[in-house]
């Protein structure tokens, strides 16, 4: 009991001379410190644009998905329960989300909207096909489907109906993978700055570190400091990226949507503050793991 | 205390610091080790507080057998040998108090023995009155006497002076001598590696002569053959 109060004593006071030492020693290495958080601020922009970045360019696609369709013109003379018949067989086709029947009337009815013509009149009859409305969930299946849905009898005519946006997602998603590969070797070139940085400024210190084993200190007594250091540098490197970020981006948001009405960009605060929170999470990981290396190294030398 | 049988050591690039060393240092005793620089003075002492590890032959020092001992053991040891090291090794970004106060902090010391004991041996050194200063401010003698405070804060069992006075006017050497004899007589085992002259014959303390890397000599308390009835350089 007695030995279990000692040893809780000892860790708190070892905390207490931990948490000292720390801030001492940030403090008197200012300038090191100011180079460990200046590498870490600029590493975690450039991590957290490029998710920023893939985040909108994924919710421009799922934009452009939802707006690809394919337009199904029927023969002359498909009957009701046909028709039912072939809204089901369409339905189960693989990658289809939504089937929606338009009657001609109702082609009719939208075009002489769309024209303010009363067509009906002028023409006598009307010209327009039933038809089907058939959404993807993929925008780049559209063509497979396409094939598929004309393979069928009563079907007269398919048209890809927003061939443009099929294409533009397409591009979208080789934008997307090339994004995803250069976020993954940003990732890495940052996680190597940071590491970096964190290392020289242990290498700074190596002889400290020699002196603390010559005076009996132990590898962990030694350890501590570094790592409180690396994930306060760490920590306050993600804090002012994300707050840059956060401030920046709502900028550039509100710029670009004056200039270009029609790109919707995302403009989600709880998005933001998610990102903010990954990039403290990364920044305290990877200032301690720094620290935890680089000290590693001079330990057993 | 401390024991070598035919110790030799041989640094990586095959430099042979020290050979067929064997010599027997009692608790309590007070050694010189003398001899011409680059004769191995200080790979012995390195020996004694674990910074290398013989080549060949068994280093016993406070009952551990360095062959025996595991890597996680030497922290705990090294805090009962206070170490006055010939290039003073202190902690730059410290300050005097600091740095003699972190030879106790790392035995996880309570704050009130940090604040009893640090300016005790600082006074001990004469250097109560620069204790918020930095190394680098000090001169060279007092940087030495930092270190002899630090080495001497935790109350070792066994202090290592690698040439102490090395930087030192006569007086000063005299004076730290003194201060070493003192810590002696407190029951400390004191084990200073020299190459003055004029210190060591004046104390008669037992002396071990190094001559490249080998020990060619060991004159023993009380086997000087003009012996005083009381040292002078003691009493002065």
């Amino acid at each position: 009991m007695t030995c279990r109060k000692g040893n809780i004593l000892m860790n708190l006071r070892s905390l207490n001379f931990f948490l000292h030492e720390t801030a001492t020693s940030l403090l008197r290495n200012g300038l090191m410190t100011m180079a460990v958080v200046s590498t870490v601020t600029v590493s975690l922009i450039i991590v957290g644009s490029s998710l920023l970045i893939l985040t909108n360019i994924k919710a421009l696609a799922k934009t452009l998905a939802d707006q690809v369709e394919v337009a199904v013109y029927l023969r002359e003379g498909v009957g009701e329960s046909d028709r039912t018949l072939l809204q089901v067989n369409f339905l189960h086709l693989e990658g289809v989300k939504e089937v929606k029947f338009v009657s001609k009337e109702a082609a009719l009815r939208r075009l002489e909207k769309d024209l303010g013509e009363n067509l009906k009149e002028i023409i006598g009859l009307n010209p327009l096909p039933d038809s089907f409305q058939v959404k993807v969930e993929k925008a780049e299946e559209i063509k497979r489907i396409a094939e598929q849905i004309e393979g069928f009898k009563e079907v007269e005519e398919v048209v890809l109906s927003q061939e443009v946006a099929s294409n533009l997602v397409k591009v979208g998603g080789v934008v997307e993978r090339g994004t995803l590969v250069s976020l993954v070797l940003l990732g890495l070139v940052s996680l190597f700055l940071i590491m970096n940085a964190v290392r020289l400024s242990v290498f700074e210190r190596r002889e400290e570190i020699k002196i603390m084993q010559l005076v009996g200190a132990t590898d962990w007594f030694i350890r501590w400091p570094f790592i409180l250091e690396g994930i306060f540098e760490g920590l306050v490197g993600a804090a002012l990226s994300g707050v840059i970020l956060f401030l920046s981006y709502g900028f550039i948001v509100s710029q670009l949507q004056g200039f270009l009405p029609f790109l919707t960009l995302v403009d989600d605060k709880v998005m933001l503050l998610n990102l903010a929170g990954v990039l403290l999470i990364l920044g305290m990981f990877l200032g301690m793991v720094g620290s935890l290396v680089a000290v590693g190294r001079y330990l057993e030398d | 205390m401390i024991r070598m049988e035919d110790v030799s050591l041989i640094y990586p690039n095959g430099v042979e610091a020290l050979s067929g060393i064997n010599l027997e240092i009692k608790k309590g005793e007070f050694i010189f080790i003398v001899g011409p620089t680059g004769c191995g003075k200080s790979s012995l002492l390195k020996l004694i507080y674990w910074e290398e590890m013989p080549s060949q032959g068994k280093v016993v020092v406070s009952g551990k057998d360095a062959g025996r001992l595991r890597a996680v053991q030497i922290p705990y040891l090294r805090r009962n040998i206070g170490v006055v090291f010939q290039d003073f090794k202190l902690l730059p970004k410290k300050t005097v108090w600091e740095n003699v106060a972190f030879a106790l902090e790392v035995t996880g010391a309570s704050r009130a023995t940090v604040y009893r004991e640090v300016p005790r041996t600082l006074e001990l050194v004469e250097l109560s009155q620069k204790a918020k200063m930095y190394p680098d401010n000090l001169s060279w003698g007092e940087q030495q006497r930092v270190c002899v405070a630090r080495a001497l804060v935790n109350s070792p069992s066994i202090l290592l002076a690698d040439e102490p006075t090395g930087n030192l006017d006569p007086q000063a050497s005299r004076k730290l001598v003194q201060l070493f004899l003192k810590v002696n007589r407190l029951g400390s085992t004191v084990v200073m590696a020299t190459h003055n002259k004029n210190i060591v014959d004046p104390v008669r303390e037992r002396v071990m002569g190094l001559k490249k890397g080998c020990l060619v000599s060991d004159m023993q308390k009380g086997q000087y053959p003009d012996e005083p009835e009381e040292s002078e350089f003691l009493s002065s």
